[in-house]
C-alpha cells in the first residue's frame, strides 16, 4: 500500500513538471547584453525589457556578461545554434558573425527615417554588403578623462585642453609627473590600450591596413606615431606596462592619475560613491596632431540570430528599445557612458547638464572604431584580440625592438592574419 | 549471470564516458584537420593547420612557456610539498588543524583565490610592493615585465599545487613501515641516509601518480593565467590553453584553437606510459 501511494506521488510531480512544461512554452524572448561598467545601468535595462514584455505579454529575460565572456558565449551559440534570440554585438563582431544574422534593413531604415542618420562609424560596423545586420545600438568613447586640480597646479585649465596638441602634451607631462600626478594610458596588450595608441596613429596619419585590406603599417607616420609615444611613456609610471582594462581606472580613482584616456565610467563610479576625487574629475578632448583629432569609439548593436523561433518579437524589443523616452533614461542610468548612434538623439540634454560631460558627447573630436579603415571582418577581429597594435608599440617603447622592427613585426602579424601586402 | 549483470552495470557509465569524453576528443581531433572557423563547415586540410602552427612564433613561444611552467612548477611543488609532509609526520601533536590550514590554497575556488593574488600584483597597489618599498627595495613590475610576470604564474600554481603533494606524499610517508627505520637506526644509518634510502624510494610510487596528476594538471592549466595575465605582458605567459582560447574562441579560428590545445595530447600520453610503467614494475 505504502508503495503504491509512492508510486502515485511519483507520477503525480512527473505529470505535474509536464504540464508546467508545456504551460511554459508560451511566448518567450531572451536577450544577451554586456554587464554595463556603470553600476546601476543593468537595472535600468531590464526595467525597459521587462516592460515591453508586459505590454506584449511576452515573457522576457535578461542575461548580462563581461565583454570577453561575451566574445566566447558568441561562438558558442553559433556552434549549438541556440542560445538568445537577441545578442550584443561589440564592434566587428557584426562583420564576424553576419553569416548567422537576421538582416534588419526594415528597422535600420525605419529608425533611420524617424530618428538618424545613423553615425558614421554605426554605419561602418553594422552596414555591410548592402545590408544591416544588427541595430546600433549606442557607442562610448575613450575620451580624456582628467583630474583637474593636477592641471590647475601647473597653470592649465580642462577647456585649454580644447586647443592642445600631442605635442602640447608632451610638453606638460613632465610637469605633471613631477608633481605626482602622471598621464597615463596603457601600453601592453589589453584592449584598454587602444583608446591612448590608436587616436595617437590616426592623427600622425597612420593607418595600419587601409580601407581594402592592404597592410599599410609600415609607414613614416606610424614611426612617427610611435617614436612620439616612446617620448611620452618616459613620464607615465612604468605600471602602464602591466595595467589590465581596469589599470587605468584605479589610476584615476586614486587621485594619482592626472589624464587617461577612458569614457565616463571613471566619473560615473567617483560620484556614486562619492570618492575624494569626485569633484576634481573632468573630461576634455583629446589632442590634435597633423592629421586631425581622433577618438576610439566602441560600437555596441544588437542582433538578432537565424536561429532564433522570435524573429519579428525581437525586432519589437529592439524597436521599443530605440523610442526616444527609453533611449533618455538609458543615457541617464548609464551617467551619460552610452552615446546614440542616431542623430536626433544628440539632442539629450544631459550631457551639457552635467558639466563634466559637456565635452564628452558630440565628441569634438572624429569618433572612430579601433582598426578604423581596415574593412570590418574576421581579420580585424583576430588582430583586435590579439592586441597587435598594442603589442607593436610595447615592444617598441620596452626597447625590445626598435620602430622599424615593431613596424615589421606588427605587418607580419597582420598578413598572417589573412591581410593583403602592398 | 553475475557477469551479465556487471557488464549491464557498467554501461551507463561507458556511455556517459563516449558522450563525454570520447566524442569531445574525436571531435577536436577532427577539427584540427580542417580550417573550420566558428560557424563555418571548413573543409578537411590534413595536418596543414599544425603545419603552420609549428612555425608560428607565438605558438613557440607558448610550447617554451608551457614546458617552464610545468618543469618549474612541479620541481618546487615536489620539495615544497614533500617538506611538508615530512614536517607533518614528524609533529607530535597539532598535525591535523595544520594540515586543514595547509590545504585552504587548494580548496578555496580558483578564481577567488587568483583575484587575491592579482590584487597582491596590482601594478599600482601591490601590498608585496609595499612590503618591498618599507624595507628600502624597489618596487616590482610583477604583471608588467615577462620574467616577473612568468615568475608571478609559477608562484601561484604552487602556492595552489603544494597542499595536494604535501596530503598526498604525506599518505604515503604513513604507509612506510616504522621497523624499517628502526632497524636502520640501530644499523648507525643518519637521517639523511635513511631519507635517501629508505623514504624515497618506498615513497616512488606515490609520488610518481602524483607527478602525473599535476603534470596533466598543470599543463592544462588556464584559470591562473586567464585571470592574473590574459596571457600577457607581451603574450609571454601565455600557456596553451589560454592561447586556444583566444585563437579559438574570440578569434573565432576553432580548427587552430583544436591543434594548439591537442598538441601537448601525445607528449602527455607518453609521460603517463612512462610514470604508469614505473609504478607497475615497482608493485612487481
Amino acid at each position: 500500500m505504502k508503495r503504491q501511494v509512492w508510486m502515485y506521488l511519483v507520477l503525480a510531480v512527473l505529470v505535474g513538471f509536464g504540464i508546467g512544461g508545456a504551460l511554459a512554452t508560451g511566448r518567450e524572448l531572451t536577450i544577451l547584453t554586456w554587464n554595463h561598467f556603470v553600476p546601476g545601468f543593468n537595472q535600468e535595462f531590464v526595467r525597459q525589457v521587462e516592460e515591453w514584455g508586459r505590454i506584449n505579454g511576452v515573457s522576457v529575460r535578461v542575461d548580462f556578461l563581461s565583454l570577453p565572456d561575451l566574445a566566447a558565449r558568441l561562438p558558442a551559440e553559433v556552434e549549438a545554434k541556440a542560445g538568445h534570440d537577441i545578442v550584443l554585438l561589440f564592434n566587428y563582431n557584426v562583420a564576424l558573425f553576419k553569416e548567422h544574422l537576421v538582416p534588419l534593413d526594415d528597422l535600420a531604415n525605419e529608425l533611420d527615417t524617424l530618428y538618424g542618420p545613423w553615425a558614421e562609424g554605426a554605419k561602418f560596423l553594422a552596414f555591410l554588403d548592402g545590408h544591416w545586420w544588427a541595430i546600433p545600438w549606442c557607442f562610448q568613447s575613450l575620451v580624456a578623462t582628467v583630474n583637474k586640480e593636477a592641471w590647475k597646479a601647473i597653470g592649465v585649465s580642462v577647456d585649454d585642453l580644447v586647443n592642445f596638441t600631442w605635442e602640447d602634451l608632451l610638453r606638460v607631462a613632465p610637469k605633471l609627473a613631477e608633481i605626482g600626478h602622471p598621464i597615463g594610458f596603457a601600453i601592453k596588450d589589453t584592449f584598454d590600450a587602444n583608446g591612448g595608441l590608436f587616436p595617437i596613429l590616426w592623427s600622425f596619419g597612420a593607418r595600419v591596413v587601409d580601407e581594402n585590406g592592404y597592410v599599410t603599417v609600415v609607414s613614416p607616420e606610424t614611426r612617427a606615431a610611435i617614436e612620439y609615444v616612446m617620448k611620452l611613456a618616459k613620464y607615465m609610471p612604468p605600471d602602464v606596462f602591466a595595467w589590465d582594462d581596469a589599470g587605468n581606472n584605479r589610476f584615476m580613482l586614486s587621485g594619482v592619475g592626472s589624464w587617461t584616456p577612458n569614457p565616463p565610467s571613471i566619473w560615473a563610479v567617483a560620484m556614486r560613491d562619492k570618492l575624494p576625487i569626485a569633484d576634481s574629475i573632468d573630461h576634455a578632448p583629446l589632442p590634435s596632431g597633423p592629421y586631425g583629432r581622433f577618438r576610439v569609439a566602441d560600437y555596441n548593436s544588437f542582433g538578432i540570430w537565424q536561429f532564433s523561433p522570435n524573429i519579428d518579437l525581437a525586432k519589437d524589443l529592439l524597436r521599443w528599445l530605440m523610442r526616444p523616452d527609453n533611449v533618455v533614461k538609458q543615457v541617464e542610468a548609464s551617467w551619460g557612458y552610452n552615446e546614440p548612434t542616431l542623430k536626433a538623439y544628440n539632442e539629450i540634454s544631459y550631457w551639457i547638464s552635467h558639466a563634466p560631460l559637456r565635452y564628452y558627447h558630440p565628441p569634438v573630436e572624429e569618433p572612430r572604431p579601433t582598426g578604423w579603415p581596415a574593412p570590418p571582418g574576421p581579420q580585424w577581429a583576430m588582430a583586435y584580440n590579439l592586441h597587435i597594435v598594442p603589442l607593436m608599440f610595447a615592444k617598441a617603447v620596452t626597447g625590445e625592438l626598435t620602430p622599424d622592427e615593431a613596424m615589421q613585426w606588427a605587418e607580419a602579424e597582420l598578413l598572417k592574419l589573412g591581410f593583403k601586402s602592398k | 549471470m553475475y557477469k551479465r549483470t556487471a557488464y549491464l552495470m557498467i554501461i551507463p557509465v561507458l556511455f556517459i564516458l563516449l558522450l563525454l569524453m570520447v566524442y569531445p576528443v574525436g571531435l577536436s581531433i577532427y577539427t584540427s584537420l580542417t580550417d573550420r572557423r566558428i560557424g563555418t563547415a571548413g573543409k578537411f586540410v590534413g595536418l596543414d593547420t599544425y603545419r603552420r602552427m609549428v612555425n608560428q612564433p607565438l605558438f613557440v613561444r607558448t610550447l617554451i612557456n608551457s614546458g617552464l611552467y610545468v618543469s618549474i612548477s612541479l620541481t618546487l611543488k615536489t620539495i615544497f610539498g614533500l617538506l611538508l609532509a615530512l614536517l607533518f609526520h614528524h609533529i607530535p601533536a597539532g598535525r591535523n588543524f595544520l594540515r586543514a590550514i595547509v590545504l585552504l590554497p587548494w580548496v578555496v575556488p580558483t578564481s577567488m583565490s587568483v583575484l587575491i593574488w592579482q590584487w597582491m600584483f596590482d601594478p599600482s597597489f601591490s601590498v608585496l610592493n609595499w612590503i618591498l618599498t618599507q624595507l628600502g627595495l624597489n618596487r616590482v613590475s610583477w604583471l608588467g615585465s615577462p620574467f616577473w610576470a612568468r615568475l608571478a604564474v609559477i608562484t601561484v600554481n604552487v602556492w595552489r599545487g603544494i597542499p595536494f603533494f604535501s596530503i598526498a606524499l604525506g599518505a604515503g610517508l604513513t604507509a612506510i613501515p616504522q621497523e624499517l627505520y628502526e632497524s636502520a637506526s640501530i644499523d648507525g644509518a643518519t637521517s639523511i641516509q635513511q631519507f635517501f634510502r629508505i623514504t624515497l624510494p618506498l615513497l616512488t610510487p606515490v609520488l610518481n601518480i602524483v607527478l602525473l596528476y599535476s603534470l596533466v594538471m598543470t599543463i592544462a592549466d588556464f584559470d591562473i593565467v586567464y585571470i592574473l595575465t590574459r596571457g600577457g605582458p607581451f603574450q609571454s605567459t601565455h600557456l596553451l590553453g589560454t592561447l586556444a582560447y583566444q585563437v579559438g574562441l574570440p578569434g573565432t579560428q576553432i580548427s587552430q584553437g583544436a591543434a594548439i590545445s591537442l598538441f601537448i595530447f601525445p607528449i602527455l600520453l607518453v609521460a603517463a606510459f612512462f610514470a604508469l610503467r614505473t609504478v607497475i614494475s615497482q608493485e612487481i
